[in-house]
C-alpha cells in the first residue's frame, strides 16, 4: 500500500528538507541550554575518558573561535549600541558636541509630544490590522495555489512571490501611480463596475488603507510559508474527514487550522515585530515630489520608525530620538512576551 | 490504493469531533466510494477545474496586473498617459529619457559592487558561525545561539543612533562601508538558516572526518559547505535582493549623488524632478529586471529559503 503523500512528485520536496523536517517551535529550551544537554546530536559521544577530555577542549576553543565574527559584531553593533541608546535617551545629544544628561526629560516630552501618539497610532494601525489582514490574504492566496486542479500553477506561484523580492522603491512608486486618484489603474477598474473610488493618495480615511493594500501585493513571502505548511498536512487526515462526512469548511477548522497554527504563530510574531518598524513604503509614499514633507497630507503615513528617522536626522535630535527607539524596544518586547504567553495558554488548553 | 482503512480511534482524537458522529471507516465505505461511479467523479473533475481555472485567473490578475501596468506605462509616450493603458506602438523613448536623465548606469554599479562585496562577505562568515552553532559542541553555544535569535526580532532603530555615531566618529558617514562592513560579521538571520541546515547533516560524516584526524576547517570547507551547498546558494539570493532593494540604510549613509545605490538613487531622482510617469516607470521596470532574472533562475532557492524561515 502506498501512502497518499508520496504521490507528489519529488521536486515538490522541499531541498532544505532538514530544517522543514523538524516540528514547529522545534527549538527547545534545552537546546539553548547548550553542550551540556544529555545526547546531543552526537550519537558516539562516549568515547574513552581521557582523550575526550582532551578534543573536548580543542572542540571549545574552535568552536569559541568560529563563532567569533557573531560574537564582535554582536558587541559593535547590538549589545553595546542598546546599551548606549539607553544612556543616551537621557541625554541631549547632536553628534556634534558630546551628550549632556538631562534625566527623563526626553521621555517627559515625549508623552506631550502630539506626533508621538499620531505616529504610534499609525504604526499600531499598520500592525495590528494589517498583520492579520495580511496573514489571511497569504493563507487565502496559499490555499488557492494548493488546489489540485489548477493550470499553469507553477506560473502562478511564481508570480505570487515576485513581488515580495522587487525593490520597495519600485513597489512604492508603482502604487503611486496605480492609486493615483484620476488616472490611477485601480479606480478605472473600479469604475467599470460603477464604484467610486476614493483618492487613496490624498484622503486621510483611505491614505493607511492603501498602505496595507500595498503590502497584500507584496504578501508572497506569508503565502510561500503557507503553502509548504499546507502540504506538510498528512493527506490521510483530510480523506479521514471527508469519510466523516465533513465539507471544505469543516475540513478547514478541524484539520487544516490546527496543523498551520504553529506557523501562523510564528508568523504572526515576526509580522508584528516587522510592522512595528514600518518604514519604507509609507516614507516613498509621503514624501512629496519637490518637497521635504514627512507622511504625506495630513502626516497620515508618519509611521513611529519615521517619525524616529525624522527626529534623528532632520532635527538631529539624537537624544530624543534615541528615547523614542527605547519606547518602541519596549512595546517590542512587551508584545513579544504577550503572544508568547497566549500561544503557551492555547498550547496547553488543549 | 488509499489508506484509510487505517483504525479510526486516531483519526477521532486528531479531529476533535464527537466520537458519535464518526463513523469507523471500513472496508465497506471504501469500496462505496470507488463504486459511486464514473459520471460522479467526472462532473466532480470539471467542477474542480473550473475552480482551478477561475483561481489562477484571480491570481495572475491580482499579482500581475501592477507588473502589467509598470511596463504599458514604461512603454507609452509620455503625452498620452492615463488617456490610455496599453499603447498602440511601444516607445522606448521612455527607457532613453530615464538613462540620460538620472545616472542610472553609476547607480547600477554603485549598487552592483555593493552586492558582490555583501554577499561575498556573508557567503564566507555565516557557514563558519553556523558550524560553530550546530557542528561543534562548546560551553556558551546555547547562550550565542540566543544571542542570534534575539538580535534577528530586535527592531533596528534600537541601535540605529549610537552605530550611526560610531560611523560618523570614524569619518565613515558617506562612503559606503557602513553598508558593507558589518556584513562581515555574519547576519543572524542566515546564521540560523545555515545552522538548521547544518543540523540536518549527518554527523557520522563530521565524526568520521574527525577520527581520521582531518581539521575543523577541512570538515567545513571539504565536507559540511559541499553538502551545504544549496542552502548556500539560497543565503547568496536572499542577500543580493537584500542588498538590491534596501533603502533605509543607503538613506541614512550616502549623501553623494555619485554614490547613491539606485534605490536611493531613484528616490531623489523623484524628489528633485516630480514624478513623471512614463519615464519613472521604465526606470522601475530597469531596477527590477536582475531581481527577476535571479528570481528565474533560483526560484527554488527562494522558495525554499522563505520556508526555512517560517518552520523554524
Amino acid at each position: 500500500m502506498i501512502p497518499a503523500r508520496s504521490r507528489r512528485s519529488q521536486t515538490d520536496r522541499p531541498v532544505l528538507a532538514a530544517a522543514s523536517r523538524r516540528p514547529a517551535n522545534a527549538l527547545s529550551r534545552a537546546e539553548l541550554s547548550g553542550s551540556e544537554r544529555p545526547g546531543d546530536e552526537r550519537p558516539g559521544s562516549e568515547r574513552p575518558g581521557g582523550k575526550r577530555r582532551g578534543t573536548g577542549r580543542r572542540e571549545a576553543r574552535q568552536g569559541f573561535i568560529f563563532a567569533l565574527p557573531f560574537l564582535i559584531g554582536f558587541a559593535i553593533f547590538y549589545f553595546v549600541p542598546i546599551v548606549v541608546t539607553l544612556y543616551l535617551s537621557f541625554t541631549e545629544f547632536n553628534i556634534l558636541q558630546s551628550p549632556k544628561w538631562i534625566g527623563l526629560e526626553n521621555y517627559t516630552r515625549a508623552f506631550g509630544d502630539e506626533r508621538f501618539y499620531k505616529s504610534l497610532g499609525t504604526t499600531f494601525y499598520l500592525t495590528f490590522i494589517g498583520v492579520p489582514i495580511g496573514l489571511g490574504f497569504g493563507l487565502a492566496t496559499a490555499m488557492i495555489l494548493n488546489l489540485r486542479r489548477m493550470p499553469a500553477r507553477g506560473f502562478a506561484r511564481a508570480l505570487a512571490y515576485v513581488p515580495a523580492i522587487i525593490p520597495v522603491v519600485v513597489t512604492a512608486y508603482l502604487f503611486r501611480w496605480i492609486l493615483n486618484g484620476r488616472h490611477g489603474l485601480l479606480n478605472t477598474v473600479l469604475g467599470w463596475f460603477g464604484i467610486s473610488a476614493p483618492n487613496w493618495l490624498l484622503d486621510p480615511t483611505w491614505m493607511r488603507p492603501a498602505v496595507i493594500l500595498i503590502s497584500l501585493w507584496a504578501v508572497g513571502g506569508t503565502t510561500v510559508i503557507y503553502l509548504a505548511a499546507l502540504r506538510s498536512v498528512p493527506t490521510d487526515l483530510y480523506e479521514a474527514a471527508e469519510l466523516d462526512g465533513c465539507g471544505p469548511v469543516r475540513r478547514f477548522i478541524h484539520v487544516t487550522w490546527p496543523s498551520i497554527l504553529p506557523v501562523t504563530v510564528f508568523q504572526l510574531i515576526v509580522g508584528l515585530l516587522a510592522n512595528l518598524q514600518a518604514f519604507d513604503v509609507p516614507y516613498l509614499l509621503g514624501s512629496g515630489d519637490f518637497n521635504m514633507t514627512i507622511g504625506g497630507p495630513g502626516e497620515t503615513w508618519l509611521t513611529y520608525a519615521i517619525y524616529i528617522y525624522h527626529v534623528a536626522f532632520g532635527y538631529f535630535r539624537m537624544g530624543y530620538a534615541a528615547a523614542l527607539a527605547w519606547l518602541l524596544f519596549l512595546i517590542a518586547l512587551v508584545l513579544t512576551v504577550i503572544i508568547l504567553r497566549l500561544t503557551r495558554e492555547v498550547d496547553n488548553a488543549e | 490504493m488509499r489508506t484509510m482503512t487505517t483504525d479510526g480511534i486516531v483519526h477521532r482524537r486528531r479531529l476533535g469531533g464527537g466520537p458519535a458522529r464518526l463513523k469507523r471507516p471500513s472496508r465497506q465505505v471504501t469500496e462505496y466510494r470507488f463504486a459511486r461511479g464514473k459520471e460522479w467523479s467526472a462532473l466532480r473533475r470539471w467542477r474542480s477545474r473550473l475552480i482551478g481555472l477561475l483561481a489562477v485567473l484571480g491570481v495572475v490578475f491580482l499579482f500581475g496586473a501592477p507588473l502589467a501596468v509598470m511596463i504599458a506605462t514604461s512603454l507609452t509616450p509620455p503625452a498620452e498617459v492615463g488617456s490610455q493603458f496599453w499603447p498602440d506602438q511601444p516607445a522606448w523613448e521612455n527607457y532613453q529619457a530615464a538613462l540620460t536623465q538620472a545616472p542610472m548606469l553609476r547607480y547600477f554599479m554603485n549598487t552592483m559592487v555593493l552586492v558582490v562585496l555583501n554577499v561575498s562577505a556573508i557567503i564566507v562568515v555565516c557557514p563558519v558561525i553556523a558550524y560553530s552553532l550546530s557542528k561543534l559542541r562548546w560551553r556558551g553555544r546555547g547562550a550565542v545561539l540566543l544571542a542570534v535569535l534575539t538580535t534577528m526580532m530586535l527592531p533596528s532603530q534600537v541601535t540605529l543612533i549610537p552605530v550611526y555615531a560610531m560611523w560618523d566618529k570614524l569619518h565613515l558617514v558617506g562612503t559606503i562601508w557602513p553598508l558593507v562592513i558589518p556584513h562581515f560579521f555574519g547576519y543572524p538571520f542566515y546564521i540560523y538558516m545555515l545552522r538548521q541546515f547544518f543540523l540536518g547533516i549527518p554527523n557520522a560524516y563530521v565524526e568520521a572526518a574527525r577520527v581520521d584526524g582531518a581539521s575543523e576547517w577541512r570538515i567545513l570547507f571539504r565536507i559540511v559547505i559541499p553538502m551545504a551547498k544549496p542552502a548556500i546558494i539560497t543565503v547568496a539570493l536572499f542577500q543580493f535582493v537584500r542588498t538590491w532593494t534596501d533603502f533605509m540604510a543607503p538613506l541614512i549613509y550616502l549623501q553623494d549623488n555619485s554614490k547613491y545605490t539606485l534605490s536611493v538613487g531613484l528616490y531623489s531622482f523623484v524628489q528633485t524632478h516630480g514624478t513623471d510617469w512614463a519615464p519613472l516607470m521604465a526606470a522601475c521596470a530597469m531596477f527590477t529586471v536582475p531581481t527577476f532574472v535571479l528570481f528565474l533562475i533560483g526560484q527554488r532557492y527562494f522558495v525554499e529559503g522563505a520556508t526555512v524561515g517560517g518552520l523554524k
